[in-house]
């Protein structure tokens, strides 16, 4: 029997293990406003595919380290293959990002306020304990929050939600990670009315894969929970999951070719013999969340709770300063910027420098050392004061840019049931802070690095322009040092929403409204040598007042089949990114940025048979008046530009098949099939202002964007599976998909009337400028098979393993985009990049439970 | 119990195995220098090309042996005003590296360079060294040293150095090393022209030139960040880089703020009577009544002359009308042209009337048609005041001509007194 002086001991274990994992772990991730200044691509602004969660995260223009961590138990056969076999294609299901699904954890909103989408990452490798949600995708009522055209996912977590037990696992994988060990205990509520869960995971790998990548990441979870009386339970859940990953990049179609191989990473080099990646991304946010469940009656319930999610995460990149760029990418570094120029001797020597010198391909990192530590450099205050022959300015850094979140919330859900009625209602507060700013992670060799902003030295004979902290002038930063910029974004945001569900005889209805509040503003806490009065102090408050509405039926022929049609519209805060000319420098806001608003219908049939089952949906979503800020290098002017695009409007329609039938109890076939059209239905308009500079380039610009397809997922995906269940706990199973309608997301700043300029009426290169590119069509054929033992009545094992891509196929581009720097005179100078598919990969796990 | 047990050791257990592997990567030691085996003086590389091109050789001089070249660093490119070169000096003179690509080197530093595979040639027969690796071939030593110009003037800027010279080319004494020249101007100052053209990127020269008349040209990259700069008026100092394209002196400048020439509103034309004379410059005075006329006079103690006039003659007051003409000026290339001068006088009278005209062709100044000018007058008491800078943007004509009348009557009249006449334009 377990006694409390038991209870106490593992609850005080259990605390310091978590605890400890706080303090272990000095790193940070999920950051979407990290722009890169010398970035030739700029940011890509693309989240994680819905269902296909992941280490990593937003903005990330890559996907071979994203790990699925949130495994979709849905019952649903389309969004099992969109779970299990459409997410390696990037498949986002109706093209959908992430914040169009509202992710809760025990009825809390776990999404990102500046972003709206939450962080998969947060909990990545707790699987044990997040696996048992309830999601429903599409519009559908929610008991639980105000969920929009993409519906919601709440996991329950809380302790006295799991079964007794103990579960060990054991993983292994040729994928992001090599290995995985899972453990988690839960107590079950005891008679003595406590409950406790605790898990832990550790995933690790190098260069499982992609070379020059590594993924190192620790899990932690505890949940407690005592039940007082039969009315009233406290529930402590939380957890953190520190991620450490060396990450890989999109590259140019002539990198690959070069290198000899379509896993080509340009983030990595040799330092002394051993790689090192210079894109790393670290995370640690934890989250404790406390409930209180209040139960007056059988059918009425309480929830209330407070939460606090801090942490940071930062993500490293190269910097440097008068000097060439590092990257091995670089443009210039390609063979083809010599043979276009005619100049076939240089083209051909870097050619073979290409394929057989690796620190031609890779970064060259003790090159990099050795040019900082030749680097003698005085102060221009200090000269004449003796000769330096020790101090060494840095020409190359790596630095860490950081997000450090505070969020701090409030949750109240009220469910309450009177005969056919079921009226859900809650409100909640979030008052959330983001500190951004860049450390220096390495000074690679170097004394010391100047803070200042190498491009707005060529603004002008002004000293202090390029100062970016004006207060310090030519400061001297070392490492661990804050530089570059400093700033908060701080959000309020209070919503109230309520709901109705009614049942009679063949119809199940439902409405539900919400409203909410959102003041936005920025706090810069460092004067830029810029923006001397504008980049320092409080911007103006930024307000946003926004509501939502949403409606269903269903209506029930017989048992067997339903049918039903559900619709919601509201109206949302855009990304804070946009709102700010300039959210890294100054309290500029951008003009004409305003509510997005999204409107959605659906209509589904729905068979249940015993053996049988079967949706097919029609759906149709607009979301209008959305923003995008990017900020590249823009050639015309020789300066970096932040690019707004605003009033983008995207409509995504399409149909969901999904049919399953059981023949003979053992055998299994499944059919997915998706078609959609998500595309721009009008056109946007642009502005572009130098970046370091007030200067504003152009506004108002249209751009033509009307009919261009959205990219970054297959719009046309299908799959046919069969599944053996033999009679002794064992099945094995094999699934053949085929994507198509695949295509790239169009460089808004090409598609504009100043593009064209330079070309006549009926020039073929008109096409090349403003075409769409259509990725090939392609398919995977992937396995499945496992089997489980009973071992004494009490102890199970279970083996399963899975293999994707089993015709080894290398070829399939799964992601691409146009870089937003691009040369008007010559496209292949700035190439469209890709993203492949890997080739045939497992994951092999056993797991002991008892 | 025994299962929780089981669970403790393995969290544990796998606690320890999470909490290991933090990748530290080790710095090697730094690059070895590059290697030492003998010095060359700048002038020696100079002689060498002299050797070498004496005889019309068929590919350009490469050094082969591993060779150095030590000096100081005199010129960088943080204004962007040099672009993959610098300039160094030793003791024998100053050469001009250029680099196979840009940054990390500064004025001050001490560098030495390891010639071997570097290029020796000319442009525009200024020697340099060419296609320098920046990171192979030069090695910094110390950072730090005062780099001092050499004041020179500008015709000692144009002496041949006969013991180097050949006839392929001229080398100047102070070629490719940092000077300060005192007292110059710009032929172009004031003139609204900027350094180089910021827009296009395009390179800009302007003559520079002193009280002799010498003259040199100052170039300068659009991408400097000076380029878009206005090229100043009036006198002053500037330190530069001596260059030479083809044999003429040519200066680069490192920093905008080494050129210390005043900058803002010029005078394109002064008349100052300092030379005692009213009609030098093509000056004249015209009698329209009476006799009384304008002299020059340094009276009340003035530094240096002014002009004068008055109708007291032989105590009394004599009834004149008396115009002092300044010569036609062409102002259409001007851009904001404006008057100026000083004044004073004393003793009740008409007052005396600015005037100007476009169509004066000589002769009485009654053959034209002449428009007042409002000027800010003296209080009296023969102190001199400005007239402020009067607008003649209305008259950017190619003969204009300023006037000042002088009106006596028998009865009163003042002394006026006129200095600094000048035309400014910015």
């Amino acid at each position: 029997m377990i006694n409390t002086t038991m209870i106490k001991k593992i609850i005080c274990l259990g605390l310091v293990l978590f605890m400890s994992s706080l303090y272990s772990q000095v790193s940070q991730s999920d950051s979407t406003h990290i722009t890169d200044t010398h970035s030739d691509t700029s940011k890509t602004n693309f989240n994680i595919p819905i269902f296909n969660t992941t280490g990593a995260d937003a903005d990330s223009d890559m996907d071979q380290q994203d790990v699925a961590s949130l495994l979709q138990s849905s019952r649903d056969v389309f969004i099992q293959f969109s779970s299990f076999q459409f997410s390696s294609a990037r498949y986002r299901m109706r093209g959908y990002q992430t914040e169009n699904q509202l992710i809760l954890i025990n009825g809390i909103n776990v999404s990102n306020l500046e972003t709206g989408a939450a962080n998969f990452s947060s909990w990545g490798g707790l699987n044990d304990v997040t696996r048992f949600s309830e999601n429903r995708f599409g519009n559908t009522a929610s008991r639980v929050g105000f969920s929009g055209a993409g519906g919601f996912t709440n996991m329950d977590s809380k302790a006295s939600s799991f079964r007794k037990g103990t579960r060990i696992s054991y993983g292994n994988a040729n994928r992001a990670f090599r290995n995985r060990v899972m453990v988690t205990h839960s107590t079950g509520m005891m008679q003595n009315g406590w409950a406790l869960t605790l898990s832990a995971s550790s995933r690790t790998g190098d260069e499982v894969y992609v070379p020059g990548t590594y993924f190192r990441a620790n899990a932690f979870y505890l949940s407690l929970d005592k039940r007082i009386n039969e009315k009233h339970l406290i529930s402590l859940t939380s957890f953190v999951a520190p991620v450490e990953q060396g990450r890989s990049a999109s590259e140019q179609l002539e990198a690959y070719e070069l290198a000899g191989t379509n896993y080509y990473n340009s983030l990595w080099g040799y330092q002394n013999g051993e790689v090192r990646n210079s894109s790393v991304r670290k995370t640690s946010r934890p989250m404790a969340m406390l409930s209180h469940i209040y139960t007056p009656s059988l059918t009425s319930r309480l929830t209330t709770s407070v939460f606090y999610n801090w942490g940071k995460t930062s993500q490293s990149g190269l910097n440097w300063n008068n000097s060439p760029n590092p990257r091995p990418n670089y443009y210039r570094y390609l063979p083809s910027y010599f043979y276009n120029q005619g100049l076939t001797a240089q083209g051909d020597a870097l050619t073979s420098l290409w394929q057989n010198d690796v620190n031609t391909r890779q970064i060259n990192w003790d090159r990099l050392i050795a040019m900082n530590q030749a680097n003698f450099y005085t102060m221009p205050s200090q000269v004449g004061q003796g000769l330096n022959s020790s101090e060494t300015r840095a020409r190359y850094i790596l630095e860490d840019r950081v997000e450090n979140i505070k969020s701090f919330g409030f949750n109240t859900i009220y469910n309450k049931r009177i005969e056919n009625l079921f009226v859900s209602a809650g409100l909640n507060g979030n008052i959330f802070k983001n500190n951004q700013y860049k450390t220096l992670n390495d000074l690679l060799g170097a004394t010391f690095w100047l803070d200042y902003d190498q491009f707005a030295s060529n603004l002008g004979v002004d000293a202090a322009f390029q100062q970016n902290d004006l207060a310090n002038p030519d400061k001297k930063i070392f490492k661990g040092d804050k530089f570059g910029y400093d700033y908060n974004v701080n959000i309020n945001k209070v919503q109230s929403w309520g709901q109705a569900e009614y049942s009679i005889n063949k119809f199940d209805v439902y409405v539900g409204a919400e409203f909410s509040t959102t003041q936005v503003w920025r706090e810069g806490f460092v004067a830029n040598g810029k923006f001397p009065t504008d980049s320092k102090g409080k911007s103006d408050v930024i307000s946003f007042v926004n509501y939502g509405v949403k409606g269903g039926v269903t209506y029930k022929i017989n048992g067997r089949n339903f049918l039903t049609a559900n619709g919601s519209f509201l109206t949302r805060p855009p990304e804070v990114n946009n709102m700010f000319l300039s959210e890294q420098t100054r309290n500029e806001a951008t003009n004409g940025v305003t509510s997005e608003q999204v409107g959605s219908y659906e209509f589904s049939y729905l068979a249940k048979y015993p053996g049988f089952k079967a949706r097919a949906t029609y759906y149709n979503t607009t979301m209008n008046n959305q923003s995008n800020t990017r900020v590249f290098w823009h050639d015309l002017y020789n300066n970096n530009v932040n690019y707004i695009v605003t009033g983008l409007n995207e409509k995504h329609q399409g149909v969901e098949i999904g049919i399953e039938k059981t023949l003979f109890t053992s055998h299994v076939i499944q059919g997915a099939f998706g078609y959609g059209n998500y595309y721009y239905t009008g056109n946007a308009k642009a502005q572009a202002w130098q970046s370091n500079n007030n200067v504003e380039l152009y506004k108002d610009r249209t751009v033509y964007l009307k009919n261009y397809r959205l990219g970054g997922t297959p719009q046309m995906v299908s799959g046919l599976g069969y599944k053996y269940q033999g009679k002794k706990y064992w099945f094995v199973s094999a699934t053949f998909n085929y994507f198509g309608e695949f295509y790239i997301e169009p460089n808004p700043d090409r598609r504009t009337a100043e593009a064209l300029e330079a070309y006549v009426e009926g020039d073929g290169k008109i096409q090349d400028v403003i075409g769409q590119e259509k990725l090939p069509d392609f398919y995977t054929v992937n396995a499945n098979a496992g089997k489980s033992f009973r071992i004494k009545g009490k102890y199970f094992l279970n083996f399963n393993a899975s293999v994707n891509n089993i015709l080894n196929d290398k070829n399939i581009i799964i992601w691409g985009f146009e870089q937003l720097r691009w040369d008007v005179g010559d496209l292949t100078k700035f190439p469209n990049k890709y993203q492949y598919m890997l080739g045939t990969t497992f994951m092999l796990s056993a797991t002991f439970s008892f | 119990m025994k299962r929780l047990t089981i669970f403790y050791c393995i969290l544990i257990v796998s606690t320890v195995l999470f909490t290991s592997c933090k990748k530290k990567f080790e710095e090697p030691e730094p690059k070895t220098p590059p290697a030492v085996s003998g010095y060359i003086t700048i002038d020696s590389i100079i002689k060498r090309y002299n050797t070498y091109y004496g005889v019309p050789p068929n590919k350009v001089y490469k050094f082969t042996d591993d060779v150095n070249v030590t000096g100081i660093v005199t010129a960088d490119e943080v204004s962007g005003n040099l672009y993959k070169s610098i300039f160094i000096k030793d003791a024998t003179g100053g050469i001009k590296l250029n680099f196979t690509y840009a940054g990390g080197l500064y004025v001050g530093d001490s560098i030495r360079v390891n010639l071997k595979g570097v290029k020796l040639n000319d442009y525009g027969k200024q020697i340099q060294l060419d296609s320098i690796d920046l990171e192979k071939s030069v090695y910094k030593i110390s950072s730090g040293t005062i780099v001092k110009p050499r004041k020179v003037t500008m015709n000692e800027l144009k002496n041949i150095n006969v013991a180097i010279s050949t006839s392929l080319i001229t080398q100047y004494f102070y070629q490719n090393e940092l000077i300060q020249l005192d007292s110059v101007e710009f032929d172009n100052g004031a003139k609204n022209f900027t350094y180089a053209d910021a827009v296009g990127k395009g390179s800009v020269s302007h003559v520079l030139f002193n009280t002799d008349g010498a003259k040199v040209i100052v170039r300068t990259s659009g991408y400097a960040n000076f380029a878009g700069a206005l090229v100043p008026c009036g006198k002053g100092s500037i330190v530069a880089i001596v260059g030479q394209y083809n044999g003429a002196i040519q200066l680069t400048i490192r920093q905008l703020n080494e050129v210390k020439i005043s900058s803002g509103i010029c005078p394109v034309y002064v008349k100052n009577f300092n030379d005692n004379s009213i009609t030098n410059g093509g000056w004249k005075t015209q009698n329209v009544l009476g006799n009384i006329n304008w002299v020059t006079s340094n009276a009340g103690g003035a530094p240096n002359y002014y002009a004068a006039i008055s109708n007291y003659v032989s105590s009394s007051n004599q009834a004149c009308e008396t115009w002092l003409i300044s010569p036609p000026f062409n102002l259409t290339n001007n851009f904001n042209p404006m008057l100026n001068f000083e004044n004073a006088y004393n003793y009740n009278g008409p007052a005396l009337q600015a005037m100007i005209s476009t169509n004066y062709n000589g002769g009485l100044p009654t053959t034209a048609t002449w428009t007042p000018l409002n000027y800010t007058a003296s209080p009296g008491g023969f102190a001199f005041v400005s007239s402020g800078n009067i607008s003649l943007s209305a008259y950017k004509t190619n003969n204009v001509t300023i006037a000042f009348k002088y009106t006596g009557t028998g009865s009163s009249g003042s002394t006026w007194e006129l200095d600094n006449i000048a035309i400014l334009d910015y």
